[in-house]
């Protein structure tokens, strides 16, 4: 028995060795193929149904709106010049003429009328849930609308030619242009009309961008090569995009350290915490951690007691150490947060952060403790009683157990901390069925609105039960003008009344992208919002 | 009366044997004639095995360590100290810290106290439903069993993941509720376990000579069938407890998890993982204790089974 | 035989149909929707969507319009991921999970007999003890621990294998110790715990007094009768093992059915979650009913299609 077992356990450790010397090749060669992580399958490559970050990552490479984004800067993509009229609410767009499908037909004006009112079509199948992103256009959300009685030939989007489009407007939108570059706007070719299931296999799917889809092997790859009927095909150097689908951030780590894999982390991946702080310490040549225009905050309860108190609401903002959070919490390099607007965003002419200062309030653990007094006073309480803090599953714990404890020693108050199933979290977060929980927010599109509108009264993200007449004023002012210094004013006012004066909500801190790249692999763009455009990247010998 | 005994009485089956009589002369394999109450001699024999003992100790010690340890070390478990985060075990914090500066010796203690209980009672809840439905079916067999079977299979079946968001969400989440979401299922196991073996020893002929002189379907069961099938059942005991440790971790991303900051053994090990590379103790304090506790566990688990079965003695 | 089978498959598809009906009122009773982000989308453009999956209809009405499709096989769109049919993604995630689970299935039957085997031979000796440590370190340590740190070592420090994927023979290696360490561990500690019951039992004294070699013994007697638990054991594991392990796949990045168990549940992907449910269940009932014929076949005495209680089986 004892032999045979010796010789059991010797042929195992032969095939091993023979297995794994025919496997893993490991190394990155020199052969232009750029891989990184999407963690997890994208829902859709669909433009009129996506809505997250990881269907859009892939898209990127995909398609081209009318506009692209190049250095922050928004360029002609397939329009090669526009006209906006002087009230700013009616363009016309000039389709360029090279400009192909991967199938090699045109790409028209018709093409983008037929996409745009097919997103916004309420029978779409399945509807289009960021239709709402096209409700700039005229009579685009009526349309949208299902018994409005806007018909499909009112919504303002018109091919006047193939290479004419007309497009109309509400309201003047100053980020008109750069919206056009946003995945929602991107055209689908016309016989997606005859096979409804184009977007699911790379056999049947058309697309007008730098790359085409070679294969996706759904849950598990996707490989893009590009695509020979791109009108600038010179400028691609990549010969294949390789995205994997890895779930979990210490295997993604595994993978790009042994080169299986030249990106890691954000904006589809993440970096282990503990490994982020270790590399931003070590000042790792191949991380950086660029700011991102996302804002990490809590949101309170306006509507609870004592939480409906603003100096309660005061008193907890103020008592929580945000440095320190930050530092030695988070560890990605983020920023403490006192506003809400994150650095990032345009002003008239400079960052809106920059342009409006953003130093609402003061971090004063004394000055907490008084006003918390106070406000328990006010609505008749003499102790502050146990509330809970909810999140859902993530580092968000963490956070929550340092801040739970900073209130804890700074005004003597005991808070529970919570994690809650995902879709339980959010169902409590939006009918207000919380004390106080985590909650982010990133920019759409880039302007300062983006983050302001969704407190009107009764906005749908308004998970707070904000309600303040005035700022809903500012808003209605600054999103039915064009002068962008008045625009900027009324944000900048609008922002005071929501954290200064009211602090409805607690910011913490602003987001940054941490990513780890391979030092071969240049070229590729982080903008503003964390998203990565890879279509002009090269592999460095 | 000593039940394990009736088997290695096959063939010749004298009455006496299976009166109902609760204390009675043993004659044991060995030969030796004792006055002993049944529970007195599996003691005895248990008490001298002294690899059982040392598995019982090392229980004791890590029991009473959950209830002391917490106590011991200057630092609570909750406070937090984020100039102290990720401190290697010294002098000073004996375990080390973890993540948030918050002491590893009193963590990996709460920990215990909150895995063990966990661990504990569900495995108790597993083993009193899965012992009495998998009994039920292996013996009655039939139409029971095939409804039962079916009744089982359902219940395992139903996405689990459902369950216990349910139970979060209706119930809150504590301790208790934390047992009884790993219960509503947890039990279906064993009993599956148990049906197999009861079916298997229901045919011997003790059991058909008990029958025959008119002993009753739960007599028979508790009394021969159940104590003949130990062995499996402290295995699969001993697979519990482990299980409903790293179940409650994994039911604590679902909102169903002990309150922060406390943290359970599992929800430690978990949180480790992803820097065990750099602070290896946050993983191996936690990780460490649950399988030094298994050990004695099973250690314990096979004296007792060996208690119960005096041939093991040969 | 024919009667026996055909009761047994009216028996399946019955409960089957419970099984669809409990949780298709559980998966509506949790709170949240299929719609839900952490960006609401506005209203209109909810109402469309609630409107297009029926939402908007009665809990009845969306239960028999559900049943009525599952009448004629089939399992709807996934909601989740779009354009994508519930079976297909069965199909195609069921392919990857049931190649690496039935050779974790092989390795664990096998390795876990036979270390229990030896275990019960040389009973309370040291290779028993040491067998018994790794059974007990098997059931202590959980694959999610284990998985990660064997990938780090034999893929990452050492580069024997790949990190993730199941592209080629030697990317089985990991996954498969990660998945079959639990099952080896436990089959160990079970077919020990049995055969040292069988082996003390008088009809194998017997045989060894009357010098029947003890290779024959342990064949013919100890290990059919040993083995029960293991057979009641693998039955189950069978099921749960090639339809997926969540953190398997997760850690090893392979594109399985595991991890759309729980993916499908926090997307409230509802026709998702009915299929991988529906599904699952049909494996689990298959591989049960399978466990009890082999309880027959191994064991004469146990009579399957017999209909009677415990009564009167021949001794």
């Amino acid at each position: 028995m004892k032999v045979k077992l010796t010789f059991l356990l010797a042929a195992v450790v032969a095939m091993v060795a023979v297995l794994s010397a025919c496997g893993s090749d490991g190394g990155s060669g020199g052969d232009q193929t750029f891989r990184m992580n999407l963690t997890a399958e994208p829902p859709t490559l669909d433009p009129a149904l996506i809505q997250d970050q990881v269907s859009s990552t892939v898209m990127t490479g995909l398609f081209e709106g009318l506009t692209r984004n190049e250095k922050g800067e928004t360029v002609a993509g397939m329009a090669e010049k526009w006209d906006i009229s002087d009230d700013g609410k009616k363009y016309t767009f000039h389709i360029r003429k090279d400009a192909k499908w991967s199938n090699g037909d045109p790409v028209t004006a018709h093409d983008f009328e037929y996409s745009w009112k097919r997103t916004l079509d309420p029978v779409m199948s399945p509807p289009a849930p960021y239709a709402y992103q096209l409700y700039y256009i005229k009579n685009a959300e009526k349309y949208n609308t299902p018994d409005s009685g806007v018909k499909v030939e009112e919504v303002g989007v018109k091919a006047l030619d193939d290479s004419r489009l007309e497009v109309e407007l509400e309201n003047p939108t100053p980020y008109f242009l750069n919206l056009t570059s946003f995945y929602t706007y991107f055209p689908v070719h016309k016989s997606v009309k005859e096979n409804p299931k184009w977007a699911a296999e790379a056999s049947s799917f058309v697309s007008n961008g730098p790359f085409k889809l070679e294969s996706w092997q759904h849950n598990d790859s996707i490989d893009l090569v590009p695509s020979e009927n791109y009108y600038l095909k010179d400028e691609i150097k990549l010969q294949k995009v390789h995205f994997v689908m890895i779930e979990d951030p210490n295997t993604e780590a595994n993978m790009y350290e042994t080169g299986e894999i030249d990106w890691s982390g954000l904006p589809t991946g993440n970096i282990p915490t503990e490994q982020l702080a270790k590399f931003l310490a070590d000042k790792n040549p191949e991380l950086s951690a660029p700011a991102t225009a996302s804002t990490y905050y809590y949101v309170v309860n306006n509507t609870k007691k004592p939480f409906n108190n603003v100096k309660v609401r005061k008193a907890l903002a103020m008592s929580i150490d945000r440095k320190a959070l930050v530092e030695k919490v988070v560890k990605g390099g983020q920023t403490p947060a006192y506003a809400y607007v994150p650095p990032g965003i345009r002003g008239t002419d400079k960052d809106f952060r920059e342009e409006v200062d953003g130093n609402l309030f003061k971090e004063d653990a004394v000055e907490a403790k008084k006003l918390l007094a106070e406000g328990l006073a006010e609505e008749g309480m003499t102790a502050m009683p146990v509330f809970e803090v909810s999140f859902n599953e993530g580092l968000h714990k963490q956070v929550a157990e340092a801040i739970a404890d900073m209130w804890n020693k700074n005004l003597g108050i005991t808070v529970k901390t919570q994690t809650v199933e995902w879709k339980v979290f959010l169902q409590n977060r939006t009918s207000l069925a919380y004390d106080i929980a985590r909650s982010g927010w990133g920019a759409d599109y880039n302007d300062g609105m983006t983050f302001l509108d969704m407190w009107l009264t009764g906005g749908g993200n308004n998970d707070v039960g904000f309600k303040n007449a005035e700022f809903d004023k500012l808003i209605k002012e600054a999103s039915t003008t064009s002068d962008q210094k008045t625009r900027v004013d009324a944000m900048a006012k609008a922002e005071k009344i929501l954290i200064q004066d009211n602090m409805a909500i607690i910011p913490l801190y602003y987001y940054t992208s941490p990513h780890l790249v391979k030092p071969h692999v240049k070229g590729i763009e982080m903008d503003y919002k964390g998203d990565i455009d890879y279509t002009r990247a090269y592999m460095e010998e | 009366m000593q039940p394990a005994e009736m088997n290695t009485q096959d063939g010749h089956i004298d009455s006496a044997q299976f009166a109902r009589i609760e204390k009675q002369a043993k004659v044991t394999e060995v030969g030796v004639t004792r006055s002993r109450s049944a529970g007195q001699e599996i003691w005895y024999r248990l008490r001298t095995n002294h690899w059982a003992m040392f598995g019982l100790y090392v229980l004791a010690v890590v029991i009473i360590m959950a209830i002391i340890g917490p106590l011991i070390s200057q630092y609570d478990y909750y406070t937090t100290n984020l100039d102290a985060t990720n401190q290697a075990p010294s002098s000073e914090y004996w375990f080390g810290t973890d993540n948030l500066g918050r002491d590893m010796f009193s963590r990996t203690w709460k920990g215990a106290q909150i895995s063990l209980t966990v661990g504990l009672a569900a495995a108790l809840a597993d083993l009193l439903i899965g012992v009495l439905m998998g009994g039920i079916m292996g013996y009655f067999g039939g139409k029971v069993d095939e409804f039962l079977n079916r009744f089982s299979e359902v219940l395992y079946a139903i996405p689990y993941l459902l369950v216990v968001i349910l139970v979060s969400v209706v119930l809150g989440s504590n301790m208790w509720t934390i047992v009884l979401a790993m219960s509503i299922t947890g039990w279906i196991n064993m009993s599956w376990i148990v049906r197999g073996q009861i079916m298997q020893l229901k045919n011997q002929e003790y059991v058909l000579a008990s029958r025959s002189m008119g002993a009753g379907g739960f007599h028979i069961l508790l009394r021969h069938l159940v104590p003949n099938s130990l062995g499996p059942i402290i295995v699969t005991v001993a697979l519990s407890v482990p299980s409903a440790i790293f179940a409650e971790a994994f039911l604590s991303f679902l909102g169903l998890g002990v309150q922060s900051p406390a943290a359970s053994w599992g929800v430690m090990i978990n949180d480790a993982l992803s820097s065990w590379k750099m602070y290896p103790w946050q993983l191996l304090f936690p990780a460490g204790m649950l399988t030094i506790t298994m050990l004695a566990f099973n250690i314990f688990g096979d004296g007792l089974r060996d208690a119960f079965d005096p041939k093991m003695k040969v | 035989m024919i009667r026996f089978l055909l009761r047994k498959t009216v028996n399946i598809v019955l409960s089957l149909f419970v099984l669809a009906t409990a949780t298709f009122f559980l998966m509506k009773a949790i709170p949240g929707d299929p719609f839900m982000q952490e960006k609401n989308v506005p209203d209109v453009v909810r109402q469309n969507l609630i409107k297009f999956y029926g939402f908007d209809k009665p809990m009845w009405e969306q239960y028999l319009v559900y049943l009525n499709n599952l009448i004629h096989l089939d399992l709807g769109m996934s909601m989740r991921q779009q354009y994508q049919s519930v079976s297909d993604i069965i199909a195609r995630s069921f392919t990857y999970s049931l190649q690496l689970g039935l050779v974790a299935i092989v390795v664990s039957i096998i390795v876990g007999i036979a270390v229990g085997l030896i275990a019960a031979l040389y009973h309370r000796k040291l290779i028993d003890k040491l067998a018994m440590l790794f059974a007990t370190l098997g059931i202590a340590v959980p694959n999610f621990v284990l998985g990660t740190i064997i990938q780090y070592y034999f893929a990452n420090k050492f580069r024997f294998f790949d990190v993730a994927g199941l592209n080629d023979p030697s990317d089985f290696v990991l996954p498969t110790i990660a998945l079959s360490v639990l099952p080896i561990a436990f089959i160990a500690r079970l077919t020990r715990s049995t055969m040292l019951e069988v082996l003390s039992a008088d009809y194998i004294r017997t045989a060894k007094a009357k010098g029947i070699g003890s290779l024959t013994i342990l064949i013919r007697h100890a290990l059919r009768n040993g083995l029960l638990p293991v057979v009641s054991y693998v039955g189950p594991m069978t099921a749960n093992i090639i339809t997926g392990s969540v953190v398997v796949e997760s850690i090893f990045g392979i594109a399985g059915l595991g991890k759309f168990f729980t993916m499908s549940v926090s997307n409230r992907d509802y026709t998702l979650i009915m299929g991988i449910t529906l599904f699952y269940a049909a494996i689990l009932m298959f591989a049960r009913f399978l466990t009890d014929i082999a309880y027959a076949l191994i064991d004469p005495r146990i009579k399957m299609m017999k209909k009677g209680g415990g009564g009167h089986a021949a001794g």
